[in-house]
């Protein structure tokens, strides 16, 4: 090969360099809304005070166009003899634990979406079809998914649910935070429902409070512990408990928030498109220097 | 020796009874795949909201990106490297990542839910994503395959396109067009060369990123910040030994003598990466001190032991023996033995290794899932053998005419 | 009872001792709370609070005011209707409620806060109707009112669905109303069968068996039952089954208690914290004390009458009293002993005579002889006099 083919070489790749970096920058400004808003919202669960009446598997179903059954079917307790998970069907539902303190006043725990502060599952949406909205709600956004169910591997609590039987327009589904309700002043419909205020919903600093507020007044009724305060580095839905969380079925979570590590990561290959575009050059030089002592050598 | 050998179209009937069962094998996996198509992922699958990941991803698309690795590692050492003495397998690798990345955009097209909107990342990016980044990169490095593959099919078909009746009048046109991209694509090859090396070493790096954000659902024994270059390390590991399987095998199935010159040579620069890989496994699991979870008798335990001893440990002593590498039979099992190792490394990472928090079962694949897979792969078998059928991929030595040249210039003389 | 007494004076003497106190006329608009167990704490931040700013604290939930209304003028049922859009009213019957809460914190059960004037908050005073609010710090009024329900009825009737309380919401809603009102005019609880004695029988190494004299206590404390008995459920009585019915006879019943350590010895150890566990902790059932067993002389109708400390001194450990009247009644001697009081009036013959020549050896306990002195007579065949009208001293 002659000289001027290695110059158009290198001219060639420096310009190939420059259309990555640029496609860089796009990429980093480019992503699903991430908001974390001071005044976002939270719901405060005190599963020391539900009663387990299932209303707000109900009203979730009504809010959410989900086929369900009469309310008067709801007061059935049989079904807590076993732990039943949120799914494409129902995406909250309501578990029941033993009270070591009194035999009689079982612990019931409404499962839903946390509401991550730092979702998993907005990190790693490969579309971005997840958002976390100005009031602490994370959403999805039909229109983009494209049901790969990456979410459901990243999510820390096991939230999102798959409509595996559907051939066409399968959706994740998962607690919405009612958002259509709340943009219009509403609460959520599992809020609003719940005949013992087991469920408080408030912006997220005075929920924390209010809880905290409880812990010392009721020192013997509660755990020292709000869950979701710090859990993945905060969560809009937080419980206050009798027991140890863990024995309430709850997963035992550092503060480190969930996508943090993957972030880093991700942030630390393509920090401005440089370790690529630099291995890129590299690769280039290698291969334009073996070329020329090939050359030489012949 | 390989100044005599010239890439050609092989010869020979397509249908042996091999191809007959692969053929069934195939069918049987499409039957399935109707079925995923026309009732749901669900129907077909053991996949539920547990284990939202299953086979597909695991063998389908990660360790089909694995061992499709084979392309970068051929390109980095023959192309950008020079090293111009593995030329003659440069093709056929080129050819089982090209093929084995199709595979995996199937995979992923099967595997999706709403696999109508699989375009959809190309225009609605999230840049902190793992999945996104992988999902881009294999999109373009398919692209970069299909591209450097272009030079085979001119090769193949310039000064022949003929086309049948009425479609003839394109002949001469698709013949210029032909000549122009032959051109084109000899003076900026160089950039697609280095691109595919690049993207490669981007996404394999990152499939093992997707992982990470599992967090504490993930085996301890697998979970580790470092799982990238892991993923990176052995895709490396498993590039030579998976050109050196399916080289063997190739020359099997087409009565060819087995390149063992080359492929021992290969073989040589296996050892060290593999040890290198090695290393940092055992490296990070002594700084995490995770072996505490090999004291207890587990799936698990058992499955990090036969990824690690059979995968690496075996093979890696058998590279290192001179008489493994001229030995035919024994480099074909060692490199059976990694190409192993990576693909339980694959579904140690995405199923083994997964362990939701409330799960109400364990995951085992369905016989639809399994039927799928073994489906493609023979597929996949199938039309490799189509392309060397028609496209000069295999080198054999340049024939009987050879000789016959030389002696008519020396008869010249 | 000497604790209480005790503590009684200390708050009183730290409430006059307070600033508020120290200013004056604040008392004025303000009585202090009669239950002397709470402390200005109870519901003021600070120290001083004024009439302006008086710096109340968020809900204590603690007793406030004991000036409620006689338990008689309580409404005997309410109708509940103007809370809830979805369901019927709910029919309360207040006075079966009022009568099923003694052994669980009384009326403050329910009323548990109150403002310093006498009258009855509502419920809906404190509570905001409005769930959609800014002042989370409080359950509002639909979440209080069930609050109040919820806990008992989850451990009693085991239901939670919203019609084992309200009505349908449909045409028949009034009759049903005022049926169900009828019903329930009048109705109250059974009343509650007290034990006298309850058997514990415990994992204690000491000695398994505590035996505590529940009649004893309460009476001779003079307590109430939500003395002790603070957060009583229904199913200490009635059967853990969905509406449950009370057991026929719940104070013969076994029942297995879960509560800790520190629970099951709190009412204990407000009086006895002191004692050894052996003083309770013993391997066999205690009988009731019987004086004439222990003691070996059986009390008349007027000294069982008395209290223990009347005779035995007030210190912790009794001292032993011999039986000689005059160890106690100081003035009894033969010329100022009025022998009425013991309904037999003496005629003028026997009134002259030594207490020794009826009553042998002085021993009082003992029935009185003739024969010292008649060979014909005999006691009680025979009286010395009169047989009156007993009259206590």
């Amino acid at each position: 090969m002659k000289a001027q083919d290695r110059r158009s070489f290198l001219k060639t790749a420096a310009a190939v360099g420059t259309a990555a970096v640029g496609m860089g920058t796009a990429t980093a400004a480019a992503g699903p809304k991430n908001i974390l808003s001071p005044d976002r919202m939270g719901v405060l669960v005190d599963t020391t005070v539900c009663v387990g009446c299932r209303n707000c598997e109900h009203a979730c179903k009504t809010a959410h166009d989900l086929p369900t059954e009469p309310l008067s079917s709801y007061g059935d307790r049989s079904v807590f003899e076993q732990m039943r998970r949120p799914d494409d069907t129902a995406l909250c539902v309501v578990n029941e634990y033993e009270n070591p303190k009194n035999a009689d006043l079982p612990y019931d725990v409404k499962v839903q979406c946390m509401h991550c502060d730092h979702p998993a599952c907005l990190s790693a949406c490969i579309v971005g079809a997840f958002s976390k909205e100005e009031n602490g709600a994370v959403v999805w956004d039909t229109d983009k998914c494209i049901g790969c169910r990456y979410c459901m591997a990243a999510c820390p609590f096991q939230i999102p649910a798959f409509e595996y039987h559907k051939a066409l327009d399968p959706q994740i589904r998962k607690c919405d935070f009612c958002i259509e309700r709340t943009t219009k002043g509403e609460l959520p419909a599992c809020v609003n429902i719940c005949p013992v205020e087991a469920l408080t919903y408030g912006p997220r600093d005075e929920v924390i409070r209010i809880a905290k507020q409880r812990i010392r007044t009721y020192g013997d009724r509660y755990v020292d512990h709000i869950y979701g305060e710090h859990e993945v580095g905060g969560t809009s839905w937080m419980y206050m408990a009798g027991r140890d969380f863990k024995d309430l079925g709850f997963p035992k979570l550092g503060q480190n928030t969930a996508p943090g590590v993957s972030e880093a990561i991700q942030h630390g290959i393509f920090a401005y498109f440089m370790p690529p575009v630099a291995l890129y050059a590299l690769l280039g030089a290698i291969m334009w220097m073996t070329k020329t002592r090939k050359e030489e050598g012949l | 020796m390989h100044a005599h050998m010239k890439p050609a179209p092989m010869k020979g009937k397509f249908f042996t009874p091999g191809v007959i069962i692969l053929t069934l094998i195939a069918l049987n996996g499409l039957v399935f795949l109707a079925g995923r198509f026309f009732f749901g992922i669900g129907s077909v699958t053991n996949l539920n909201n547990q284990y939202p990941w299953g086979l597909w991803i695991a063998v389908d698309v990660a360790a089909g990106v694995a061992l499709a690795a084979g392309g970068f590692t051929t390109a980095a050492l023959g192309h950008v490297m020079h090293r111009e003495e593995y030329h003659v397998i440069l093709r056929p690798a080129l050819l089982t990542a090209m093929l084995g990345y199709t595979f995996v955009a199937t995979a992923v097209f099967i595997d999706i839910g709403r696999w109508y909107f699989i375009w959809h990342p190309l225009i609605m990016w999230n840049g902190s994503s793992a999945l996104f980044e992988v999902g881009i990169c294999v999109m373009i490095y398919m692209s970069v395959l299909y591209i450097e593959f272009l030079p085979m099919v001119t090769e193949r078909f310039i000064g022949h396109v003929t086309l049948p009746g009425v479609l003839s009048r394109l002949n001469a046109p698709l013949d210029r067009l032909l000549r122009f991209l032959d051109r084109t694509l000899e003076r900026s090859m160089f950039i697609f060369i280095i691109a595919g090396v690049v993207l490669s070493t981007l996404h394999q790096s990152s499939l093992g990123t997707l992982m990470v954000i599992a967090g504490s659902k993930m085996h301890p024994l697998w979970q580790t910040p470092v799982l990238p270059l892991l993923f990176l390390l052995s895709a490396i590991s498993v590039g030579f030994p998976m050109v050196i399987f399916e080289s063997m095998i190739a020359s099997r199935a087409f009565k060819q003598k087995i390149e063992i010159d080359v492929l021992s040579r290969l073989g040589g620069l296996v050892a060290p990466i593999l040890g290198i890989y090695l290393a940092f496994k055992l490296g990070d699991m002594f700084i995490r001190e995770t072996f505490v979870y090999l004291q207890e008798f587990s799936v698990e335990s058992v499955m990090w032991t036969l990824e690690v001893v059979l995968g690496i440990v075996i093979p890696l002593r058998m590279f290192l023996s001179r008489a493994v590498l001229k030995s035919p039979l024994l480099l074909f099992i060692a490199s059976s033995l990694v190409i192993l190792g990576v693909a339980l490394n694959r579904i140690n990472n995405f199923v083994v290794a997964y362990t939701p928090p409330y799960a109400f079962g364990s995951y085992f694949p369905s016989i639809g899932e399994i039927s799928v897979t073994v489906g493609f792969i023979a597929l996949l078998v199938l039309i490799y053998r189509v392309y060397v059928m028609i496209f000069p991929v295999i080198s054999v030595p340049e024939g009987p005419a050879t000789p016959q040249t030389k002696y008519a210039i020396r008869g010249k003389q | 009872m000497r604790t209480r007494v005790l503590s009684l004076v200390t708050i009183v003497a730290l409430l006059w001792a307070s600033p508020v106190f120290g200013q004056g006329s604040k008392w004025d608009k303000h009585a202090p709370p009669k239950k002397a167990d709470i402390s200005c704490q109870t519901c003021h931040a600070g120290s001083a609070p004024t009439r302006t700013n008086p710096a109340l604290l968020p809900c204590p939930r603690s007793r406030i005011l004991p000036g409620f209304h006689p338990d008689q003028s309580g409404p005997e049922v309410l109708i509940m209707s103007k809370v809830s859009k979805e369901y019927g009213p709910v029919v309360f019957s207040h006075k079966l409620h009022a009568d099923m809460s003694t052994m669980s914190g009384g009326c403050y059960g329910c009323h548990h806060y109150n403002s310093t004037s006498m009258a009855i908050l509502s419920c809906r005073e404190c509570h905001p109707a409005n769930r959609a609010r800014t002042d989370i710090s409080m359950p509002d009024l639909k979440g209080a009112y069930h609050r109040q329900c919820m806990d008992c009825h989850r451990q009693w009737s085991k239901a939670t669905d919203c019609q084992s309380c309200h009505l349908k919401r449909d045409a028949r809603q009034s009759t049903e109303e005022a049926l169900q009102a009828a019903r329930l005019k009048g109705k109250s609880h059974p009343e509650l069968a007290v034990p006298k004695r309850v058997v514990y029988e415990t994992r204690s190494q000491r000695g398994s068996f505590v035996t505590f004299f529940h009649n004893d206590h309460a009476e001779r404390f003079s307590l109430e039952c939500s003395d002790c008995h603070k957060s009583e459920s229904c199913v200490r009585c009635h059967e853990r089954t969905p509406g449950g019915k009370a057991s026929p006879d719940p104070l013969s019943r076994t029942v297995k208690t879960q509560r800790t350590m520190e629970a099951l010895h709190a009412p204990c150890f407000s009086c006895h914290g002191q004692d050894k566990c052996e003083e309770c902790h013993v391997d066999q059932p205690r009988e009731a004390f019987d004086h004439a067993k222990s003691a070996g002389w059986a009390l008349n109708r007027f000294h069982r009458a008395l209290s223990c400390q009347k005779c035995h001194g007030q210190s912790k450990r009794f001292t032993k009293v011999d039986t000689k009247c005059v160890t106690c009644h100081k003035g009894w001697t033969p010329g100022t002993f009025r022998h009425e009081i013991t309904s037999l009036k003496l005629d003028p013959a026997h009134r002259e005579l030594d207490c020794e020549s009826c009553h042998i050896d002085g021993n009082f306990a003992n029935p009185p002889s003739c024969a010292g002195c008649h060979d014909d007579k005999a006691y009680p065949a025979q009286k010395p006099g009169t047989t009156v009208k007993a009259a206590a001293k």
